[in-house]
């Protein structure tokens, strides 16, 4: 095992990646995002591998595109409007079967919103990461040692279904320090040959074809049936969630990412005071975890949805359950961040029966970043 | 150098002028903010002067404290940003000014940005920070951050800075952590890194910063004495202090401010 470091999760993201087998990268600086970049700026050079700073965030997809199209492990990174920027180009490699790694470390919008850290990105990253009938997977870490893990699961999984991999982070986790052991690197000679990439064919096999465009339209739907076969398989097999206190659970807190540390705080405490409160932490959002969320509602009276965002998460729990039990949700939003003892209120309103939507109007005054 | 013949200190005597520098991550914050307070200790109120020179990363700088120190009597010049986050780098007017008058009843402390990037801010005060009959320009050290995690590594950070600031570092002080976890054997092992460090730089070990929770498992481990010896501010003491420190560099205990809202901060320190 190697040693613990100290490491901000944005420097964590980017040395995993390398240690993945990722020799490639290609991005625009954005705050809270802008230390992977920097990380892989001063790694890149010397592992032999490409760190290019593009003009925009829309050259910097294109050539992740590229160098996917090639065969080769790529990553790019962002925060929130840069990644929008990048959406157009995500579809293209939905639509090429392309794999890839895409940060989002979420800052608050719309528009250009703020730097502090925000979950607002979550219906663009599991709905609509760019338009068309397609998906990407979308991982959720809750801390810098799983932002580490994440990542060579992230290439796995976009390599295995030929798609892009989305870990959707925000600038709380990418901006904090933790002890972490970093993942052994990878041994590239385990990774299954890339057959449909265009890395030359030197006249052994049939030229490939990397392609969105189809304007026969039983092709293109053909070729999108054929992906969503893929989707389903995703849907059922690559679902991951973390469970606590669910045995005896009246109301199921759920929350990813950088909110579920406060809820499991904010949960810990209600059991010390002997309340009946379970806890459930999505780690994949798409395909979202309704193996677990259907098993709670067996039990479970209502579900708390707790979210860095006017409530976007609570839309799937709906959907998981079918509206059978209510959904509360509780929340801040713009890079406002709830406490652990507001979350409480939550969590005991709920047991009450009481059924709400809400994110409190309220100024506090906010040390530390 | 063994942990047990290091002296326990709750004063460390600073110059007129004190720069934190390093690599991104090691604790300059933490630490300048520690020595901040300290002084305040030592000196009283309306005594020091904070300067955040950190205009490459608009998280984790002093300035999010700025309200907070101001209510202890600390004045604080930071970089300017019209609602409070902005990603502008600008440096305050008054810096200059407070550097030129800088002196044993007033001191400054200069929180410098991470790396040589953050470090360029400081080139444009050589002149009153030269000017100063005596300054200490520290290297903080912090073992357990992988770019520096080898001593051949810190160095060439450490030159880097120095090429960019126009400065060169006085003393290297020890702030090895892994923030809550730092445990007394993250401490212990970063001693031999620290010694190597201060061969490779030819500079004196300042000294080596412990979190006060970590100083009670190492009283208990160690034996060391867990009295800390009241601060001696005599202006002899001190004048030696900064030319010949001791060979046996003391553990300064400090809390971890950084990430803590002010009302955590203040509860730790009244």
């Amino acid at each position: 095992m190697s040693e613990k470091v100290l490491m901000k999760g944005n420097e964590a993201l980017a040395e995993a990646a390398i240690r993945a087998g990722c020799k490639h990268f290609f991005g625009y600086p954005i705050t809270p995002q802008t230390e992977l970049a920097a990380y892989m700026s001063k790694r890149m050079p010397k592992i032999g591998g490409t760190y290019l700073q593009a003009e925009s965030e829309v050259a910097a997809i294109n050539m992740v595109y590229g160098a996917s199209a090639a065969g080769v492990r790529v990553m790019t990174s962002s925060s929130s409007p840069g990644v929008s920027l990048k959406a157009e180009g995500v579809s293209y490699m939905i639509g090429s079967d392309l794999p890839a790694v895409i940060i989002n470390v979420q800052r608050g919008g719309p528009g250009l919103g703020g730097i502090q850290p925000s979950q607002a990105d979550y219906w663009q990253a599991t709905r609509a990461m760019g338009h068309g009938d397609g998906h990407v997977i979308v991982f959720a870490p809750a801390t810098v040692q799983e932002m580490a893990d994440l990542v060579a699961r992230a290439f796995d999984l976009g390599d295995r279904y030929r798609t892009p991999v989305m870990i959707l982070a925000d600038g709380l986790l990418g901006q904090m320090m933790e002890p972490v052991v970093l993942p052994e690197p990878v041994d590239e000679s385990n990774l299954a040959p890339k057959e449909w990439a265009t890395s030359g064919h030197k006249g052994l096999r049939p030229r490939n074809t990397i392609s969105s465009l189809f304007l026969d339209p039983q092709q293109l739907e053909s070729s999108i049936l054929e992906r969503r076969k893929r989707y389903e398989l995703i849907q059922e097999v690559e679902q991951m969630a973390q469970e606590e206190y669910m045995d005896d659970a009246e109301v199921v807190v759920v929350a990813y990412g950088a909110a579920s540390r406060i809820v499991r705080s904010a949960v810990n405490k209600a059991r010390e005071e002997g309340l009946k409160v379970g806890f459930i932490r999505p780690i994949t959002l798409w395909p979202f975890p309704t193996q677990v969320i259907q098993a709670a509602a067996k039990k479970a009276q209502a579900f708390l949805s707790v979210e860095f965002s006017t409530g976007q998460m609570v839309d799937d729990i709906r959907l998981a359950i079918r509206d059978e039990l209510p959904v509360n949700f509780f929340g801040h939003t713009g890079g406002v961040v709830p406490d652990p003892d507001e979350v409480l209120v939550a969590i005991k309103r709920s047991l009450s029966q009481e059924t709400f939507y809400e994110i409190p109007y309220q100024k506090r005054l906010t040390g530390g970043a | 150098m063994r942990i047990q013949d290091m002296p326990l200190v709750s004063t460390i005597e600073l110059p007129p002028l004190t720069i934190v520098a390093g690599h991104y991550g090691v604790g300059k914050t933490n630490l300048a903010l520690n020595l901040a307070l300290m002084q305040r200790r030592a000196l009283g109120v309306d005594a020091l002067t904070l300067i955040d020179l950190d205009i490459v990363n608009p998280y984790f700088r002093s300035g999010n404290y700025e309200q907070g120190l101001q209510s202890l009597g600390i004045s604080f010049l930071g970089p300017v940003h019209g609602a409070s986050n902005l990603d502008t780098p600008s440096l305050m007017p008054g810096i200059a000014a407070a550097l030129a008058a800088a002196s044993s009843e007033h001191p400054v402390i200069i929180d410098v940005g991470g790396d040589a990037d953050g470090a360029r801010a400081l080139a444009r005060f050589v002149p009153q920070i030269t000017a100063q009959p005596e300054f200490w320009f520290i290297y903080v050290a912090n073992s357990s951050r992988p770019e520096v995690d080898d001593p051949e590594k810190a160095l060439a950070i450490l030159r880097e800075i120095e090429r960019v600031s126009g400065l060169c570092a006085t003393h290297i002080a020890g702030n090895t952590h892994l923030k809550e976890q730092t445990s007394p054997e993250t401490i212990i092992s970063s001693l031999p890194y620290l010694e190597k460090l201060a061969e490779l730089t030819k500079l004196p070990l300042a000294f080596v910063a412990v979190p006060h929770d970590c100083l009670l498992e190492l009283a208990q481990e160690e034996g060391l004495e867990a009295q800390e010896k009241p601060p001696t501010k005599t202006p002899a003491a001190h004048a030696s202090a900064a030319k010949t420190p001791a060979q046996t560099p003391p553990l300064f205990p400090v809390d971890i401010l950084v990430g803590c809202s002010w009302e955590d901060v203040r509860a730790l320190i009244v």
